[in-house]
């Protein structure tokens, strides 16, 4: 149940003393001991006077604390590291602070680096720190457990962690309690002693209580301090010795469930008009006074909550204002239990008057939450519809779709906007393309819906489909019918400036445009994508600078408060990472893409295969050739599960090849008309003057194919391809492409032995990517473009750019410990392994690469790796090369 | 659709649990023994809904003494005797 109060929430607040709470003397300095040592564990179930305790040591030591109240939203590892560092400010280290403050460009959301930063920034500053996390049970992300672990067996001398948790934490505890590093605060020692429970019943209810009393209350709540809360409510009503006694008795007696029993009790013992105050205030989450009497139909609501407060009935003020309150949680569960002896009606139509309250006050996700709960599905329908278009417009996919799929079917299908709404959610989800034609049929069968509704449905599936025309059929539908809709006429603004052929500068103006009307409307989804376009199409134009910083605006403008991104951008984090690989800093381009997909994991669906094709580009680049492979083999099976489309499985697969000839592993791509399914062919095809967008996805074919049949040994096929890709880009002023075309026809001329023109082409390549800065473009044709550039450096042709390719080769390294490889007829080769020299000699009896594996008992991925480190080593791209190599140079006979 | 496999679970707690708690416990069968246990049996969806059974328990501080996968659906055998453990 997701209630928006995030903002009531103060992550950093130290809790304050409460009246009336027993100060407890042999705990604060167990505590204040135990702070010398590294971690300080406080572990025990709700209602052991956990937090109170901090609050009490707090007071009676005073040492600056930084303080993280943990709550469920903190499992997102670059969200917790934020938080964590966050913590830190305003609580009293002036010398950590400041450096924290000179780092803070440092921490970039990646939770193990940050842990190392900030564990050097605590280590310079020369002052006691003290870190407490409360709540620490509800993290349940595996990764944080690893890094927080990491992080307190690396703890400098100078800082000390509390953890306050219900649960233990997956930690080395035990290796820490023998090396003395931990201090436990237990149940055992939580529980009241006789005597404090004494203190505790003598200040609460303001009466001496018998020696024999005080024991059997203690006995019988087993020293829980909750127990004890309620039962001192029970007993706080009753006016006689008798009645305490005659309590008290009962109380021994009885094998309930003790709180159960104390609550019943307690209700019992209160006056009618607090009992039903306490009962039916429970089904709210949060609570303020005008709801509290509109609901209970009453007016004096407000002195009720602050009658609670001074009684300390479980209730807890969620502002200064003390305006809104909720229950503590396990008092709200026992209150609610209760309820359900009453009038299941009653309570229905108290939920409804609380949903329309939250509704009045413009509060539409907790208005739905209780209609709901009164099960009015028809007004939930209304309210979520209502909601829909605000979600939508700001990405809270997840949210939305959790409230759609618990209306019941009938409901939502009486609803065409609602099914609209959820569609396009389905769409972005990747959901099966069954459901949504299904609910696509609905939708047009009903009595009264917006005609536009579907025809923006079926322009978004026939623009991921790559159906052209009908695409642009539907768009003149929805131009007939304009949406008076916001998320519809932005979607609509978007496909049209997106799908109708045009030039390239003309579509850069349409995308502006609609993208300064979302952002005027609100519509921020609509404006990312169209701003992440923007960025696209400088990408494609070269202008690298310029595509960085709308990337980032993007960023900028996805970051929904929390430094949590919306799925939207991982657009944008894939064009950011696409040029950091670019300009060859790898690290970067892993960090963006891991960033992305984080993301993608559920949403954006689309989105996924670029940053995995990508991120496998940069495994390759970094000589990770499993990790490469991996990502391969995940775009591709998801690319075969996402079924509205076959688009997405043709462009993952052609960036696969070029994958696979970048690793040199040219004989698993065996026929060209296997690999890409020549039905798919005419669909590319189709797509040729559709828009910049979808003519890149016919270019990325043509240039796969000649790429392949370069490495073929069909240079001059190769070349014609090529020309005609050049003259395009060129025409275009697509810069990016045209660096690429250039590299790929100097590297086919140079095979066709002409070298005149393949330097014409490098010298036209170099031209182009000096400005930007790109590098990887030569670096991935590896000793293929070497000599050219060796050539061009001779000729003077941007000579320092050309230099500092050069000393970028990771090929030249080999150079630097020349006494280790072996020269022969003038090649210089670094010698094989053992493994590597034994999977040759398979290789040369023409085993495949699985029956290699079967025989050395290996992995094929591990074979996958071997080969490809042959190849590298021999400077060639295939099997049947590699051996004759290798014959050539007497390494295999 | 995956076909969902049910498995039974007996869960045993220190105190006896009111009526009020049937709601949540739905499907559960409550049984109460003399000495202030009550005895949950009930179909289990799976791990997860196991463990979120279990935090729910232990949120509310009610002790668990024991619980244990069972291959019986609970109608079936309501006033067969509890193995002891």
């Amino acid at each position: 149940m997701a209630i928006e109060i995030n903002l009531l929430h103060t992550k950093f607040f130290l809790p304050k003393v409460r009246e009336h709470l027993v100060h407890r003397p042999r705990l604060t300095s167990l505590l204040e001991d135990g702070i010398s040592k590294r971690v300080v564990l406080i572990s025990a179930p709700a209602g052991y006077g956990k937090t109170s305790l901090l609050a009490d040591w707090n007071q009676e030591y005073q040492h600056p604390i930084a303080w993280l109240n943990i709550d469920e939203s903190d499992n997102n590892p670059t969200l917790f590291i934020e938080y964590l560092i966050h913590a830190f400010n305003d609580c009293g280290f002036p010398q950590l602070q400041e450096i924290l403050a000179k780092k803070k460009d440092l921490f970039q959301g990646n939770i193990r680096q940050d842990i190392n930063i900030l564990l050097n920034c605590m280590l310079s500053a020369q002052e006691n720190i003290i870190l407490v996390l409360d709540d620490y049970h509800l993290i349940h992300t595996t990764s944080i457990h690893e890094n927080m672990n990491f992080m307190i067996e690396n703890l400098p001398e100078n800082v000390h962690i509390v953890l306050i948790t219900r649960a233990d934490p997956p930690f080395n505890l035990s290796r820490w309690r023998v090396n003395g590093h931990l201090t436990e605060i237990r149940r055992a020692d939580l529980c009241f002693t006789q005597q404090e429970a004494s203190d505790f019943f003598t200040t609460s209810i303001g009466r001496f209580f018998s020696r024999r009393n005080i024991r059997a209350l203690t006995n019988k709540t087993e020293g829980w301090i909750a127990g004890m809360q309620l039962a001192a409510s029970a007993i706080r009503s009753l006016q006689d010795e008798k009645s305490i006694s005659t309590f008290i008795e009962s109380f021994k007696g009885t094998n309930r469930f003790i709180l159960d029993y104390l609550v019943e009790e307690a209700l019992k013992n209160q006056p009618e008009d607090v009992r039903e105050f306490l009962l039916y205030s429970s089904i709210l989450d949060r609570f303020c006074a005008p709801l509290c009497d509109l609901i209970l139909e009453k007016d004096n609501s407000q002195e009720m909550l602050e009658r609670l407060e001074r009684y300390n009935l479980f209730i807890i003020p969620l502002d200064n204002q003390r305006t809104w309150y909720r229950y503590h949680n396990l008092f709200a569960d026992l209150l609610q239990s209760q309820l359900q002896k009453s009038d299941k009606e009653k309570i229905r139509k108290m939920h409804l008057q609380a949903s329309e309250w939250f509704e009045k006050n413009g509060n539409l996700s907790e208005a739905i939450e209780h209609s709901f709960q009164a099960e009015d599905y028809q007004r939930t329908s209304r309210l979520v519809q209502a909601q829909g278009e605000y979600a939508l417009s700001h990405g809270q996919f997840t949210t939305f779709m959790n409230w759609v799929r618990r209306i019941p079917a009938e409901i939502l299908h009486q609803n065409p906007t609602l099914c609209s709404y959820y569609v396009i959610c389905l769409i972005l989800e990747g959901s099966a393309y069954q459901e949504i034609l299904s609910l696509l049929d609905i939708i047009e069968n009903a009595e009264e819906h917006c005609s536009y509704q579907p025809a923006a449905i079926k322009a978004l599936l026939c623009i991921l489909q790559g159906k052209q025309q009908e695409a642009a059929m539907q768009l003149e539908i929805i131009k007939q019918n304009p949406p008076d809709d916001e998320f519809f006429a932005g979607l609509y603004d978007l496909m049209q400036s997106l799908y109708t052929p045009s030039s390239i500068r003309n579509t850069m103006d349409r995308l502006r445009k609609t993208y300064n009307k979302s952002r005027a409307n609100g519509n921020l989804i609509i404006a990312i994508v169209s701003l992440s376009y923007i960025g696209d199409l400088y990408k494609y134009q070269g202008k690298l600078t310029e595509a960085s910083r709308t990337y980032q605006d993007v960023l900028a403008m996805s970051e929904i408060g929390n430094d949590e991104f919306l799925s939207a951008s991982s657009v944008a984090l894939l064009g950011l990472a696409e040029i950091a690989y670019k300009h060859n800093q790898l690290d970067e381009a892993k960090r963006l893409l891991q960033q992305g997909l984080n993301m993608t994991t559920r949403w954006e669906i689309s989105h996924f295969f670029g940053l995995s094709t990508t991120l496998a580009r940069v495994h390759i680049a970094m000589g990770e050739v499993k990790e490469a492979v991996n990502a391969m083999q995940k775009a591709e099976d998801l690319a075969t599960q996402f079924d509205m489309t076959e688009v997405d499985d043709f462009v993952v697969a052609c960036r696969i090849i070029q994958l696979k000839l970048l690793m040199g592993n040219i004989d698993e791509i065996e026929e060209w008309e296997n690999q890409i399914d020549t039905s798919k062919l005419g669909l590319a095809k189709e797509l040729n003057s559709f828009s910049v967008f979808f003519s890149t996805v016919d270019d990325l074919y043509a240039f796969t194919h000649a790429w392949f049949l370069l490495y073929q040994g069909e240079a001059q096929q190769a070349i014609t391809i090529l020309q005609n890709l050049y003259d395009d880009s060129l025409k275009d002023n697509l810069d990016d492409f045209t660096i690429q075309y250039a590299v790929l026809l100097a590297v086919a001329y140079d095979k066709n032995k002409d070298r005149t023109k393949a330097m014409r082409y490098l010298h036209k390549a170099l031209t182009l990517a000096q400005p930007e800065n790109q590098i990887q473009v030569f670096l991935e044709q590896g000793t293929d473009i070497l000599n050219l550039l060796y050539e061009a450096a001779r000729q003077d042709i941007q000579p320092e750019y050309t230099g500092k390719l050069l000393a970028l080769f990771p090929q030249l390294e080999l150079k630097k410990g020349k006494d280790e490889f072996i020269i022969l007829d003038g090649a210089m080769i670094e010698p094989l392994s053992d493994r590597e020299h034994e999977i040759l000699a398979l290789i040369a009896e023409g085993l495949s690469n699985q029956q290699i594996a079967y025989k050395l008992h290996l992995s094929l991925s591990t074979i996958k790796v071997h080969s490809y480190n042959i190849y590298r080593k021999l400077n060639v791209h295939s099997r049947v090369q590699a051996v004759s190599r290798a014959k050539a140079l007497f390494i295999i006979s | 659709m995956m076909e969902i496999h049910r498995n039974y679970y007996q869960i045993q707690i220190q105190g006896h649990l009111g009526e009020n708690w049937s709601d949540w416990l739905q499907a559960f069968h409550i049984q109460y023994n003399e000495n202030g246990i009550t005895i949950l049996t009930g179909p289990v969806i799976d791990q997860a809904a196991l463990r979120g059974l279990l935090d729910r328990l232990f949120d509310l501080g009610i002790p668990i003494l024991s619980f244990r996968q069972v291959d019986f659906h609970p109608e079936e055998r309501i006033d067969s005797p509890l193995p002891q453990d």
